[in-house]
């Protein structure tokens, strides 16, 4: 391996968090925009809807913290239940390892909350303060009537917008039916309050100020994006081969006669781009895969009569003339996993046990000795009833088990809730000393069964 | 430059607090919490969702804060 002398030099002035210029993206239409726009309504249309949709009488999709229950859909959470919330993260983490092995920043360009929601306060702003070029001379221009009543009707909606998607958030861990009459006669609660306008602002700013910053310094994600990278991943390419050396001209001259490549140097894809780069100039860590400058390349490409894809998805093996290969051993990793962590999910949540039986001893005595010189201990049984329906309950001991049950304890848990129901055990005359492992049956309709186990303590004769 | 440092030292330990709480009280019920701890205080579950929120909070931030201040240069430091 050759080795190269490298030096460290402090650069003076420069900083990461320069200001930037302010980035106008130009509005464009093409396959690409039209795909983002069909994301847009449909994730957002499942953020903004679902909250409304009832199930069985509940709210489809609540997450009731105050409960500490958690409504999606048909199926309910509850903390015992975390583990499979920690698994699905796993699955939305390797997900988005093997998409970006596969197909590169599809999650920026198309699904990312940043993206989506940037893109409809760019239509609003488009709506307000018009196109590209009306934008940039309108935030030059002196404060005339006509740019206060612009600036003026695009914040009211901005604002108008983020407050709805605040409330919309909120209704995910609030009813939302009654979020909404609280709203209408001003009773909101101090949280809810906060958290309405806690997260409008949030969406505020990100989607209508920061923008594209997000994406370039606070968001994780582009900076690790490359470790999943190679060869054949797909990317959003200029192929300069082609387009080299660039050039304007007219549309009815031969450019190779001029001795020009394919480009003709419009700078549309640097207008349309929202992170304002140049994709001609390679792949580039602000790239966020979007392919605008793909659909508005083509749009040229078409008005002069050249192929398109001059700007395509691509991956870096095929733009060097190499064959692309799409099952790659990465590939097999990241798709075995998983599939396996998502068998592993569905089959899991089908299969969480009805009911949650937890012994807790009493902390107060190890034992007691009756009258009679019998052993006894003492617990208290927390019976979570995890099913829809209230559960008759029945309370005994495992055949052989060192202990009985004293009394025959049975109780009902109503659907959903938690039950502590003392519980006292007697040890049988011959039990030896020493803790013994005391399994119980918890029992009750629909084949529901749990079967703990209590410690139980027998001391030294006397 | 100073505002934009802040929000670096904001939001990772505004990230690292919200996933922080998310695992604690999935395992621990902040009425039982409550009861095990300062049981003559009137501290509903909402409450101490907040209170753990806002500790994990200042945990991060302090730690966040901490890098940041050992990471500046220390030439540039007093300027």
């Amino acid at each position: 391996m050759k080795r190269i002398a490298a030096l460290l030099v402090p650069v003076e002035g420069e900083s990461l968090y320069a200001a930037q210029p302010k980035v106008y993206p130009r509005e464009i239409d093409g396959r690409f925009a039209r795909l983002r726009t069909s994301a847009v309504f449909a994730l957002l249309g499942v953020f903004y809807a679902f909250p409304w949709l009832r199930w069985n009488g509940h709210q489809a999709v609540l997450f009731d913290l105050p409960a500490r229950k958690f409504y999606v859909l048909g199926l309910t959470f509850w903390p015992q239940d975390f583990f499979w919330l920690a698994w699905l993260l796993m699955i939305a983490g390797l997900s988005l390892f093997f998409f970006t092995a596969l197909a590169g920043r599809l999650w920026c360009g198309y699904a990312c909350p940043q993206t989506v929601w940037t893109e409809v306060f760019l239509w609003i702003e488009r709506l307000c303060e018009g196109r590209r070029n009306q934008r940039i001379k309108l935030d030059a221009s002196a404060w005339t009537r006509e740019k206060l009543l612009r600036k003026t009707s695009k914040q009211a909606l901005w604002i108008l917008f983020s407050l709805w998607t605040g409330f919309t958030f909120v209704g995910f861990f609030t009813p939302i039916a009654e979020l909404g009459r609280a709203a209408a006669g001003l009773s909101l609660s101090g949280w809810e309050t906060f958290w309405i306008v806690f997260y409008g602002f949030a969406t505020y700013g990100n989607a209508g100020y920061l923008r594209e910053q997000v994406c370039k310094y606070m968001c994780p994600y582009a900076r690790f994006q490359s470790a999943m990278f190679d060869r054949d991943t797909l990317i959003v390419s200029y192929d300069g081969a082609r387009g080299e050396p660039r050039g304007a001209r007219r549309r009815s001259v031969d450019p190779r006669a001029l001795g020009l490549g394919d480009c003709v140097d419009c700078d549309a894809c640097v207008q349309v781009c929202p992170t304002g780069i140049d994709i001609r100039d390679g792949l580039q860590i602000e790239c966020i895969a979007c392919a605008s400058c793909i659909d508005a390349c083509d749009a040229v490409m078409d008005k002069m009569g050249y192929a398109r894809g001059l700007v395509r998805y691509t991956t870096d093996n095929m733009l060097g003339g190499n064959p692309q290969r799409v099952l790659r051993p990465r590939i097999v990793l990241y798709g075995t996993l998983l599939a396996s962590l998502v068998a592993t999910f569905a089959w899991g949540v089908a299969h969480r046990a009805p009911l949650i039986v937890e012994v807790l001893r009493d902390r107060n005595a190890l034992y007691r000795e009756t009258a009679e010189g019998a052993i006894e201990n003492s617990y208290t049984l927390k019976l979570v009833n995890k099913t829809d329906r209230a559960q008759q309950l029945a309370l005994a001991t495992a055949p052989g088990a060192a202990a009985d049950i004293v009394g025959s304890p049975s109780t009902t848990v109503g659907a959903g809730e938690v039950a502590n129901v003392p519980l006292t055990l007697r040890a049988h005359r011959d039990a030896a000393r020493g803790m013994h492992a005391v399994t119980l049956v918890v029992s009750g309709g629909d084949d529901i069964r749990a079967t703990p186990i209590a410690q139980f303590f027998v001391p030294e004769p006397k | 430059m100073k505002s934009v440092l802040l929000g670096a030292v904001l939001w990772p330990s505004f990230f690292a607090a919200g996933v922080a709480t998310m695992v604690f009280f999935a395992v621990v019920d902040p009425a039982e919490l409550a009861g095990i701890t300062w049981a003559h205080m009137p501290i509903s579950r909402e409450l101490g969702y907040t209170i753990g929120f806002f500790m994990f909070w200042a945990s991060t931030l302090g730690a966040s804060a901490f890098t940041a201040l050992l990471l500046s240069p220390a030439g540039k430091r007093r300027t």
